[in-house]
């Protein structure tokens, strides 16, 4: 009766009324907070540059990176998790989410859920099937299908990729220090003269047939995140994807000692149900030198650590042997000389940055860092300029050739049947002269081509 | 809106006194003065005119009564015709206070006068049924010499001095008029026509009283009554072309609606038609009322005496003699006025206001008052947008028509005729926007996209009259624009160059980039049309688009003098790799040295460039 007075003054401030005047304020203060969480939660994603979330079908977090605090991760996998089974409910997959500057990609594949929050755009979908890859070459595809079948749903996947949180973490990192390379699935050489690496080449493959060991099928060098050199057995061949996931396995620091190891691992491009066994060894990461540079011989037979172990020394005493050779060798692995724009010849000062993709052998030149991108955030710029174009010759594939004048820089992309080339040119260059420099540029890389490229796969 | 007695003139009325003295006047309708003859001029005859108060007065012989009394145009001389045959020339000037000198002329042929007009100060045109005489009268041998003759076939004729006109009426019913022009002592006949009066067996002739001649917009007219037993009487207006071989030819008819006697005024362009019965008065204007031949009546009102006359003369009455141009006698009271247009009337009897303003702007001396009616309806909003452009396009003298009908005579190739010239008002850009548009857009409870729209309007009809528009102008249209918000519009007629490129409007244009972004693009754009590229080069830094500035001075190959500036703004607004790149950009164009010393060269340390240099060869893995 009382409250229902019109502007009631008196009878209004009785106690019952305040009291529950109060209980309100504080239920209201209670969803405030949680906004100002989601609200923080949510600035705080918008500046990342990717936040990744991989979690089971049924919510279960598996990992997260950035260091994420406990409980905020369980409510955001809560959340995605309902966003994707919401959409499969309705016949329909999840693909993306954007606001504003915030895209939000997920990746459903059973039994796991990927997502990530990036302020950028471009391939975040292959990113995650990078993950996925990721994940399945230390479960393999059958292995992650079968363990919930077998420990039900609520079983917590974080057991059996204890100590691989690492790899997937150094994997999102690769998204931003190395070229595009990665989510396109190519590779880049180390560059070495032809006629070492010719060397090298035809000295591993002899190594390895000399062997005879049924089920090796490759040799490998990696350094520096580049390939030195690959031999193969007869005609399998080996994806760049899997590449890169050996890539990324063999640049864990753990693992860099004069020891050797016997890893498991599946190459889901390969065969995404069994497992490869790499014998994988830095044979000069020690105290006299240290050449960064890792062997790793690919079985498929979990018995031939020691056959394979022969191979290495054979292969070792063998380049070690060719002084001149050795030489060289560990003076590309130690410093890389990658391909100065200079090289190009007059008129190219304006020419600042470039990656060439070749679409055939699927491997990349990038140019050596020069003035003026050379903190990390110029770099990265610049690399963001070509992420982005590649995307757009991804969406429109008619798109071939693209000169874009900026207020920082000049954009020129090429894009042929044969070869993508991206490359950032200064403020001030014409399309024609940006155009007579990118063609000297092709004709010198031509030229060089054996020096930056793996032209041909020694097989045994 | 018609006012009688705004000029008036008392006379002597017609009397005949039992003492046997009688008062006769005559009107010469040549040079406008109304004649008083006492006693056929025994006691004096005394001429007046309304236009000057120069009063004559004479005394002639009484040789019995005049039937005509013309003077000519100088006033020295006095034509009058005493009997049928002859006409007597008096030689007012030289006796004073006397009799006057006389001289008696007539045509060879001595038959009966028919017209008796001066032609020039010393010329005597005479007019039989067969022959034109034109005589030369020296006045100081006191004698007559036929200059020239010619043979016509007359019932009547009728003289229009101003153009030196002399209609002859001839044919079976008179209809067929023949138009003479008498000029350089020559005749020159011009093409003769037939006309129709509405003949009928109780009407045969066509009577000189039901004929008149006049100019209406620089053109010569002759209007003819046109009687209807069935319909109402007509005034048939036929144009008389200025050359000598055009046919005259019909071409207004003004529907009068009315039986009966009238009189016939034109005033200002105006045919101004007195209906007696009726006590009104029609008035026309041929322009205005409709663009066929047929015109109804403009303003139907009626004469008021001009309140310096006291009690009010009676009007409309049997005894009022109407002349042309503007002549009312009334024989009765001994008066004569002249009629006037009270345009400032016309509100009132027009009540559609686009054809008021029509009206105002066709007649003479009135701007003032058409523009601020101009004003007042533009204020009230009568007028559609369509209307006022109409209007518009009227006063900026960019109107074909009036062009055309301005310099007809002048157009036409061996003009024989002339007459009066008509000019039609003009406002200036000046005059429009301190007396119109800035009032309007003053008024604060007009929307300003409707005073837009007027400003566009006017814009249009200065376009469309091929005349370009004050740059006072220009900002003001434009600022209205951007007032009212009609940036489309304003983006639009930038960008078809409706107005002109100049660079105080680049600049307004620059200051409204906040409230439409598009206008800051067309600024620069007349800028650089303009070739002000200093101003753009400070605009671009301005915003500071230094990169942009620069690509503009190599565009331009624009002089060093401006490099330095914007290498000062490329310092204080610039990452280190634009400035490298402005560096570099200079070096290469082997700029001086001085000019992008301020950049520096030490923007990259050895050491990170070093470090970089790792870095990117090594794949080393990072985070921001």
């Amino acid at each position: 009766m009382e409250v229902e007075v019109p502007g009631g003054s008196a009878e209004a401030t009785d106690t019952g009324s305040e009291a529950s005047f109060k209980v309100s304020q504080r239920e209201i203060e209670d969803v405030e907070e949680n906004l100002k969480n989601a609200e923080a939660i949510f600035e705080h994603l918008e500046q990342l540059p990717f936040q990744v979330f991989i979690l089971s079908e049924f919510g279960k977090p598996i990992f997260v990176n950035n260091d994420r605090d406990e409980g905020e991760v369980v409510s955001l996998a809560a959340l995605i998790c309902a966003f994707v089974s919401r959409c499969q409910s309705w016949g329909d997959s999840l693909m993306s989410m954007t606001s504003q500057d915030n895209h939000i990609q997920f990746l459903h594949k059973s039994p796991l859920i990927f997502c990530v929050v990036s302020k950028y755009a471009e391939q975040l979908d292959q990113q995650l099937e990078v993950l996925f890859e990721q994940i399945c070459s230390i479960l393999s595809k059958s292995q992650l299908e079968n363990v919930y079948k077998k420990k039900g749903d609520n079983y917590d996947l974080r057991k059996l990729l204890r100590g691989t949180d690492r790899l997937i973490d150094s994997s999102i990192s690769s998204w931003r220090a190395s070229p595009i390379n990665l989510v396109d699935s190519s590779i880049s050489a180390i560059p070495m003269n032809p006629s070492d690496r010719e060397f090298f080449s035809t000295t591993m493959a002899s190594c390895m047939g000399a062997a005879k060991l049924d089920g090796a099928l490759f040799g490998i060098m990696i350094a520096r995140r580049q390939i030195a050199a690959i031999v193969r057995f007869k005609k399998y061949v080996i994806h760049p994807r899997d590449l890169n996931i050996l890539i990324n396995l063999v640049s864990d620091t753990t693992l860099q000692t004069d020891s050797q190891n016997w890893v498991p691992i599946c190459l889901p491009r390969f065969n995404d149900t069994g497992f490869f066994y790499a014998y994988i060894s830095y044979p000069w990461c020690n105290k006299d030198q240290d050449i960064p540079a890792c062997l790793v011989l690919l079985s498929v037979k979990r018995d031939h650590f020691d056959g394979l172990k022969e191979v290495r020394q054979q292969i070792v005493n063998k380049l070690e042997n060719n002084a001149k050779f050795f030489t060289n060798f560990s003076q590309a692995v130690k410093t890389p000389n990658l391909y100065q724009i200079s090289q190009i010849g007059s008129n190219s000062e304006s020419l600042w940055s470039f990656l060439y993709l070749n679409h055939s052998s699927r491997q990349v030149c990038m140019s050596a860092s020069k003035i003026p991108l050379i903190t990390r955030t110029e770099r990265w710029m610049a690399r963001c300029e070509m992420r982005r174009s590649s995307a757009l010759s991804t969406r429109h594939p008619h798109l071939r050739t693209l000169f874009v004048r900026g207020t920082k820089h000049c954009l020129f992309v090429w894009v042929t049947d044969l070869f993508s080339l991206y490359c950032i040119f200064g403020p001030f260059v014409t399309a024609a002269v940006s155009f007579q420099v990118v063609e000297k540029l092709l004709k010198s890389l031509k030229s060089h081509e054996q020096r930056y490229f793996i032209i041909n796969t020694t097989s045994f | 809106m018609l006012e009688l007695g705004a000029q008036f003139i008392p006379f002597e009325p017609d009397r005949s006194a039992h003492d046997g003295n009688i008062t006769r006047n005559f009107f010469d309708t040549s040079s406008q003065r109304i004649c008083t003859m006492r006693n056929n001029g025994a006691l004096g005859m005394t001429s007046k005119s309304l236009q000057n108060d120069k009063i004559m007065n004479v005394r002639t012989k009484d040789r019995g009564e005049p039937s005509t009394v013309k003077l000519s145009p100088d006033g020295r001389l006095c034509a009058m015709q005493r009997s049928p045959n002859t006409a007597d020339i008096i030689f007012l000037e030289k006796t004073e206070n006397s009799l006057c000198l006389e001289l008696n002329v007539s045509t060879k042929s001595k038959e009966p006068l028919l017209a008796v007009e001066w032609v020039t100060n010393n010329q005597l045109l005479l007019v039989n049924n067969h022959s034109a005489e034109l005589l030369f009268i020296n006045e100081d041998k006191k004698s007559s010499k036929l200059i020239k003759a010619t043979n016509v076939n007359a019932a009547w004729a009728i003289y229009y001095a101003p153009s030196q006109l002399l209609l002859i009426a001839n044919g079976q019913s008179c209809s067929n008029l023949q138009p003479i022009i008498v000029a350089h002592s020559q005749f020159t006949r011009m093409k003769n026509f037939e006309v129709d009066f509405g003949g009928s067996i109780s009407k045969e002739n066509f009577l000189e009283k039901d004929a008149a001649i006049a100019t209406i917009y620089g053109k010569v007219y002759v209007m003819v009554f046109r009687y209807s037993n069935r319909s109402a009487t007509m005034l048939d207006l036929y144009e008389l072309p200025f050359d000598a071989t055009t046919v005259p030819q019909f071409k207004h008819s003004l529907i009068l609606g009315f039986n009966g006697g009238c009189g016939i005024h034109v005033i200002d362009n105006l045919v101004i038609i007195h209906h007696q019965s009726s006590q009104k008065s029609l008035i026309f204007d041929i322009k205005v009322s409709s663009p066929s031949k047929s015109h109804s009546p403009l303003v139907t009102t009626t004469i008021e005496p001009h309140p310096q006359h006291q009690p009010p003369p009676s009007l409309y009455t049997n005894f009022w003699f109407t002349f042309l141009p503007d002549v009312v006698i009334d024989s009765a009271g001994g008066v004569m006025y002249s009629l006037r247009l009270k345009n400032e009337k016309s509100q009132l009897e027009i009540p559609e206001k686009h054809t008021m303003l029509e009206y105002l702007a066709r007649r003479k001396n009135e701007k003032k008052l058409f523009i601020a009616t101009l004003l007042s309806c533009l204020r009230a909003r009568a007028l559609s947008l369509r209307q006022i452009r109409k209007v518009f396009t009227r006063i900026c003298g960019g109107e074909k028509e009036l062009k055309s009908a301005e310099n007809a005579s002048e157009n036409v190739q061996k003009a024989v005729m002339s007459c009066e010239k008509w000019n039609p008002m003009i406002v200036s850009q000046q005059e429009m926007q301190s007396a119109v548009l800035i009032p309007l857009r003053e008024d604060t409870s007009l929307p300003e996209s409707y005073v837009a729209n007027i400003m566009l309007q006017y814009l249009r009809s200065l376009f469309d009259a091929s005349l370009s528009p004050e740059a006072y102008l220009i900002e003001m249209v434009v600022e209205t624009l951007a007032e009212a918000g009609e940036m489309s519009k304003l983006q639009q007629i930038v960008t078809y160059r409706v107005i002109n490129d100049s660079k105080p409007l680049a600049f307004l244009l620059l200051s409204y980039e906040a409230r439409c972004s598009t206008l800051f693009q067309s600024g620069v754009d007349i800028l650089a049309r303009n070739k002000a590229s200093d101003e753009i080069v400070e605009v671009m830094l301005e915003k500071k688009q230094i990169v942009d500035a620069f690509r503009f001075i190599d565009v331009r190959n624009l002089n060093e003098g401006l490099i330095p500036k914007v290498v000062e703004a490329a310092n204080q607004n610039c990452y280190r790799q634009t400035r490298y790149a402005i560096r570099e950009h200079l070096v290469e164009k082997k700029a001086k040295a001085s000019l992008y010393k301020s950049i520096g060269d030490d923007l990259y340390t050895d050491a990170e460039v070093q470090e970089a240099n790792t870095e990117q060869a090594t794949c080393t893995l990072f985070e921001l």
